[in-house]
């Protein structure tokens, strides 16, 4: 056959061809890869930002002949006076009060703008027996002119937002879209905005595109993340060091360390229907903090969420603690002994200490996974719509990515752009995590 | 018009001459009620004992042989409409229950053949001082004051000073509810239901917490069931929004929780059928025609009308814990959930927005639901006209839309006194509620319940207050 | 080593040694500390234990509820009532007529509690029924006109597997409708995932140069680290609209006519195809992270020695890597066949909302976690009918990708090539 050397030849350039071909499509697979995580990356930003037309629930031009910028903080009052005589009250609460909201409705004038601005005589006199004209005086008094217009804009002219376009074709189609703009909403203003800002990572929750914020999910998360760590750390980094340290070989060891392999690869939602069961409906007593006291809440809360999730980065945590433990060489520990140190000695200040940076990158990367958590915790019963920022373990809780997927079920466009928002938040500390913990890898992972 | 109010006049003429009550000559009014109390069949017992606890000034009013009264008496069916703490409440507040029983009672007596007389809302002015507004609804044959019926035969009893018309609903004068401060009161409140209610819910909850409530109201839009049994059995919220009326059940487990439920009317519905704005076709459906789509007994639109694309259609439901599903299972297929539920390829969630989401941009698919959501998606939804009849604010306050469907929300008197905040809330949410209806932009599309509904809210809401 | 020793996070090892060795050498090495090792040991242990006891947590959990759903019989409101009222005696009843129909051998509960259970024995016409009184332990007593009826569904396990309709409202028991949309989407994906996945395996280990893999390969592994929500937005705002862009062209000429012809009426708001599309792209770093490991792990005396007889890279990698990493690469694909059956979020947001038999996968399907997760969305009754469903399918979901493991773990035993 090799004598026949044509016949090589060819048989040699199809081969050449055919790997030649391959490695293109090897090669294309990768480029697949990475253009679908562009596409994803390009969508969520193109969602993200972008024109929108504010329309204002009442014109400016109606409620003054001078442009509100121009007014005085008398005269802002007295527009606020006009329309909402009963809110000046609880503007006074909102931004001026030295009392706590409980005695706010008794408090005298004294008590509530101690050290304040108020003409002397009304000190003793409780806030709410004054006229409403009276109360103005004193909200003005003690704000400047950018507050009062603040107030003013945003509770009677109240801009919303009525359409929104993406970055794209903000970029590429902006005459357009100006041109649309002008028909559709002759009084709106037309605005490049990008819905991922300081303002919206602030406030809390609300109905209204325009004003709802991140907030509230950021604290459920932050709540949730903080007590699933501590938790998973102590239980996952006590269980890798039982297996590696002290377990012996025997069947029930064995059993643990192939059970943790298997509950590995349980679908989240199953570690959802037992947080349901056991965590809000069992332990419910505990989880809602009735054995503490705390009245108004059931077993959909905080805790159970956080206990939820525990159980569920375990096995994650374990095996890379694992890995990190079983990388620390057998030297180290018999050195240990070999100067009388007791295992738990040993354990505690040779080997924990030398794989601590494995274990924390586990750790890190196990937390990533529990932020980026939905369906367990939908199970468990997220709420649907808290305006309540959680104070607590014993909180009812929205989490970022439950919140991503409430908006994103809104049928209103302008929502989705909200979502975007709220993704690329939540991206960037996701990727942050994962950068912290590739570093930590690569400094510290090295072989003894 | 005409020919009707004699025939009217002529059946009514007919059954009272088989008057029920047969009473003796110079029995006054109060003779007559405390007769038919102690009869074998007892009828006015709670109203009896209702005129014995009022001032002494109704009682000598009804046996003052020289007056010339018309009352319209309410059965104890009537009475037993009210929650039990409203009528105590009532037995217990004198001057409240002097003024509702004198809003019963007409100067002069008027007889049924009189009040055909009368026009369509005309207004009657009480003893009470405020006027009962007349019904007439010669088609039906139907008189009503305010929202009570007339029993048609039960009237014309006369007595030596005056006559007694039988009504089957208590009447409800206008009631002051007492003012709110919310920034008087704090803590929490819970409230869960309907998805269809949760607008109205979470708009008064944003707007009280604006008008100055330092506290924290959750809303959760979970559907009406989940909502009641959180409500009844969990005993965990304090307010349960619901777009169906509460079930013997759910009323059970309440009482079980020391929990009297009660309702209040927050707003009427006209339940909204809907298509995507490219649908080109379809603009007027039947109840039968709507049957038949979510019985699966039409699978294509062109088996309904053949001019329509021979296209699948596609069927969007809210799911079976909500009390919208609830009320169409009932209302357009009779009761039988079976229909629905081996539609072949119907899709079920009980978040309304995901119902939007299945319609947005597909000529052939289309759902139902709470008409503010259709209000909220105007621009990429179209509304059905049922039976030749558009919802609108019109022929839903009317019900002559024929989804048409009272809002409720429930709560318990029990609460509002552990909880001063949930009642605050609830005033709040009654006065200020129908300024926030209607069709205008930032409006929740729903319609505002009438003004007897209205009251009669406000006396339930007073009672459960206790003040 | 000293190097190393010198990098270690915070004293030198030699210091620490010394002075664990000074301490111990104080205390005189007696037996005390032992005890506080005791509590410590066994305190781990607990740690470690705490995984059996979330196994048995499962196990019990999804158990007892599903067994409660298999177990008990499910009333359905027939919406009849018993139109004239009947003694204790009396076998002969009359109903209103509407509502579900009975059959022959129905088992029917009387009143809202069930108070008494019967059993129709025959049925003379649609609201005569003849029944036996007072069955499955109930009593024979009188029941005034009007007393509501509720037809007993028994869930089966034989109902609950064979083909039908999951609707339990209504005692349809069939999952098949969950299981089929849970496996088409399971197969989109892996047809997606697979020839992508090894693909970048074997470009990665074979052909990529060490600095391209370096960077490729993280960046690859992001798409695992996104959590799947934000897939499920971006299957809902781009692949969805994309596919409809595609394939509802409204011109039907050529090829979309050709596709319209095949696929019926276009691409729904919400289908099968783009959740499965999408899980396709979530599990690509499962299969290439993985694959590439097993590959890259066949020694390079193989590689060599292929090489040395003259084949080229391409034959190299199919003829001799790829059989030698079968394992691998199988546990690798049975890995990302488990993540996508159990996949929640993208098809809750994509796939659409109803338990719909369909081989269209331009049609809306549900899940079995889907489901899981939007009867359960919020709230659900303790106790109801969808709560005892929503375990039975979680326990079936579990009990699938326990045998996906158990399948995965055996490939690695069984075709592991051990190279000395």
């Amino acid at each position: 056959m090799i004598n026949d050397d044509k016949s090589f030849k060819k048989r040699l350039a199809r081969r050449n061809m055919y790997g030649s071909i391959s490695a293109t499509f090897f090669f294309v697979a990768n480029l697949i890869g990475l253009l679908l995580i562009a596409a994803l990356f390009l969508h969520i930003i193109n969602q993200s930002m972008g024109y929108v037309v504010y329309v204002n629930r009442v014109e400016p031009e109606t409620l003054s002949e001078r442009p509100l910028e121009d007014l005085s903080e008398e005269e802002l009052g007295q527009l606020i006076l006009q329309n909402q005589p009963a809110r000046i009250r609880v503007y006074i609460r909102d931004y001026l009060s030295r009392v706590s909201n409980d005695e706010f409705a008794e408090a005298t004038v004294g008590a509530i703008l101690r050290g304040r601005e108020y003409p002397p005589e009304w000190g003793n006199i409780p806030l709410r027996d004054l006229e409403h004209e009276q109360q103005l005086e004193l909200l003005y008094r003690n704000m400047n002119q950018r507050q009062m217009l603040n107030l003013v804009v945003e509770n009677i002219v109240q801009p919303t937002a009525a359409k929104s376009w993406r970055l794209f074709e903000s970029l590429f189609h902006s005459d357009d879209i100006k041109q649309q703009a002008a028909e559709e909403f002759p009084n709106g203003d037309l605005k490049f905005h990008s819905w991922l800002n300081w303002d919206f990572l602030t406030r809390s929750v609300t109905s209204s595109a325009t004003t709802t914020g991140l907030k509230t999910a950021l604290l459920g998360s932050f709540w949730i993340i903080s007590i699933t760590a501590v938790t998973a750390l102590i239980l996952g980094v006590g269980a890798a060091i039982y297996l590696e340290e002290y377990a012996s070989d025997n069947w029930l060891n064995r059993a643990i360390e192939i059970n943790i392999r298997n509950l590995a690869a349980v679908p989240s939602v199953i570690y959802g229907m037992l947080g349901l069961a056991v965590f809000a409906r069992a332990l419910g007593e505990i989880t809602s903090g009735a054995v503490f006291g705390v009245t108004d809440s059931n077993g959909r809360t905080v805790l159970s969420a956080a206990l939820t999730l525990a159980i569920l980065i375990l096995p994650i945590l374990i095996v890379n603690a694992q890995e990190a433990l079983r990388a620390v060489p057998s030297s180290i520990r018999e050195g240990s002994y070999g100067m009388g140190a007791t295992r738990w000695q040993t354990v505690s200040r040779q080997v924990l200490p030398a794989a601590l940076p494995g274990i924390m990158t586990g750790v890190i990367l196990s937390m990533s996974r529990a932020i980026g958590e939905t369906a367990p915790l939908l199970v468990v019963g997220a709420s649907t719509f808290i305006g309540i920022d959680p104070n607590g373990p014993f909180s009812k809780f929205t989490v970022v990515p439950i919140q991503i997927y409430e908006w994103t079920n809104l049928p209103d466009q302008t929502f989705k752009s909200v979502a975007a928002a709220a993704i690329i938040a939540m991206l960037f500390v996701l990727l942050l995590l994962n950068a912290i913990a590739i570093i930590l890898r690569n400094r510290y992972s090295r072989s003894f | 018009m005409k020919v009707r109010a004699i025939v009217l006049t002529l059946i009514i003429a007919l059954l009272a001459s088989f008057g029920v009550f047969a009473q003796e000559e110079g029995d006054t009014i109060a003779d007559i009620v405390v007769a038919s109390a102690t009869d074998d069949t007892p009828e006015f017992t709670i109203l009896l004992a209702a005129v014995q606890a009022a001032d002494p000034s109704v009682l000598e009013a009804l046996s003052n042989p020289d007056a010339d009264l018309t009352v319209f008496a309410p059965t104890d069916a009537a009475f037993a409409e009210m929650p039990g703490f409203v009528l105590d409440y009532l037995l217990a507040n004198p001057a409240l229950l002097t003024d509702m029983l004198l809003y019963h009672v007409v100067e002069g007596s008027v007889m049924s053949t009189d009040v055909l007389g009368l026009e369509d809302g005309a207004m009657i002015p009480t003893l009470q001082g405020s006027e009962l507004t007349l019904n007439l609804d010669l088609d039906n044959m139907s008189v009503k004051l305010d929202n009570a019926q007339v029993v048609l035969d039960m009237i014309d009893i006369e007595a030596s000073n005056g006559v007694i018309h039988v009504i089957d609903s208590v009447l409800v004068p206008p009631v002051e509810l007492p003012e709110v401060d919310p920034l008087a009161v704090t803590d929490n409140i819970v409230v869960a239901g309907s998805s269809t209610v949760f607008p109205v819910t979470s708009r008064m909850a944003d707007l009280f917490n604006q008008d100055g409530f330092a506290g924290t109201i959750t809303v959760d839009s979970v559907g009406t069931g989940a909502g009641f049994e959180r409500f009844c059995v969990n005993a965990e919220t304090d307010i349960s929004n619901a777009s169906r009326p509460i079930k013997q059940e759910e009323i059970d487990a309440c009482a079980q929780n020391g929990r009297t439920a009660f309702p209040l009317y927050v707003a009427i519905d006209a339940l909204a059928v809907v298509v995507d704005q490219s649908n080109d076709f379809a603009y007027d459906l039947t109840l039968e025609q709507l049957a038949a789509i979510y019985s699966g007994e039409v699978t294509a639109w062109n088996e309904i009308n053949p001019e329509w694309p021979a296209e699948t259609i596609r069927v969007s439901s809210p799911g079976s814990d909500s009390g919208t599903y609830d009320y169409f299972v009932e209302e357009v297929l009779d009761g039988d959930e079976a229909l629905i539920q081996s539609v072949p390829g119907i899709q079920f969630s009980e978040n309304d927005n995901v119902l939007v989401n299945n319609v947005v941009g597909d000529p052939y698919a289309i759902a139902y639901f709470g008409f503010a959501y259709y209000q909220e998606n105007q621009g990429s939804l179209r509304v059905l006209n049922i039976e030749g009849i558009e919802p609108n604010e019109e022929t839903g306050s009317t019900f002559t839309y024929p989804l048409s469907r009272p809002l409720f929300i429930y709560s318990a008197p029990e609460i509002i006194r552990e909880k001063p905040q949930v009642g605050a809330f609830l005033v709040y949410y009654l006065q200020n509620v129908e300024s926030q209806l209607g069709g205008g932009e930032g409006e929740i599309g729903y319609i505002p319940t009438n003004a007897f509904d209205a009251r009669r809210d406000a006396l339930y809401l007073l009672a459960a207050l206790g003040e | 080593m000293l190097e190393q020793a010198a990098s270690l996070p915070r004293k030198p090892l030699a210091d620490r040694l010394k002075r664990t060795a000074e301490k111990t050498t104080k205390q005189g090495l007696t037996k005390k500390t032992r005890l506080l090792d005791r509590i410590i040991g066994g305190f781990l242990f607990i740690c470690g234990f705490i995984s059996i006891l979330t196994t048995v947590g499962f196990i019990v959990v999804l158990g007892s509820e599903a067994l409660r759903f298999f177990a008990t019989t499910e009333w359905l409101n027939a919406n009849k009532n018993v139109a004239v009222a009947v003694d204790a005696e009396q076998t002969q009843l009359t109903l209103s007529s509407g509502g579900l129909k009975l059959q022959i051998g129905d088992i029917i509960g009387l009143g809202i509690n069930r108070e008494e259970v019967i059993e129709i024995i025959d049925i003379i016409d649609e609201q005569t029924i003849i029944v036996q009184r007072g069955v499955e332990g109930t009593q024979a007593i009188p029941h005034p006109a009007r007393t509501p009826i509720y037809i007993g569904k028994e869930v089966t396990l034989t109902k609950y597997l064979s083909s039908g309709q999951w609707a339990p409202q209504i005692g349809n028991f069939s999952v098949m409708p969950l299981i089929s949309a849970t496996l088409r989407v399971t197969l989109i994906a892996i047809l997606v995932a697979v020839p992508i996945g090894l693909g970048a395996a074997i470009y990665l280990s074979e052909y990529a140069s060490e600095k391209v893999r370096k960077i490729l390969k993280p960046v690859l592994e992001v798409l695992a680290g996104i959590p799947t929500v934000v897939y499920g937005y971006f299957a809902l705002t781009f692949v969805t609209p994309l596919l409809q862009s595609i394939f509802n062209d409204t011109s039907r000429s050529g090829l979309n006519g050709l596709l319209q012809s095949i696929f019926g009426s276009g691409v729904q708001n919400t289908n099968a195809a783009s959740a499965g599309l999408v899980v396709g792209i979530l599990i690509i770093p499962t299969i290439a992270s993985i694959s590439e490991d097993s590959i890259r792990a066949v020694p390079r005396a193989l590689r060599e020695a292929s090489y040395g007889l003259g084949a080229t890279r391409l034959e190299t990698t199919l003829r001799v890597l790829l059989p030698a990493a079968l394992s691998g690469i199988s546990a690798a694909i049975i890995l990302g066949i488990s993540r996508a059956v159990g996949e929640t979020m993208i098809v809750l947001i994509a796939a659409g909302a109803g338990p719909n038999l369909t081989a269209n996968n331009f049609e809306p399907s549900e899940t079995m976690a889907g489901h899981i997760a939007r009867i359960s969305t919020g709230d659900i009754s303790f106790g109801s009918i969808d709560y005892n469903s929503v375990f039975a399918i979680g326990l079936t979901l579990f009990l699938m990708t326990l045998l996906l493991n158990f399948i995965s773990t055996i490939i690695t035993r069984r075709f592991r090539e051990v190279y000395a």
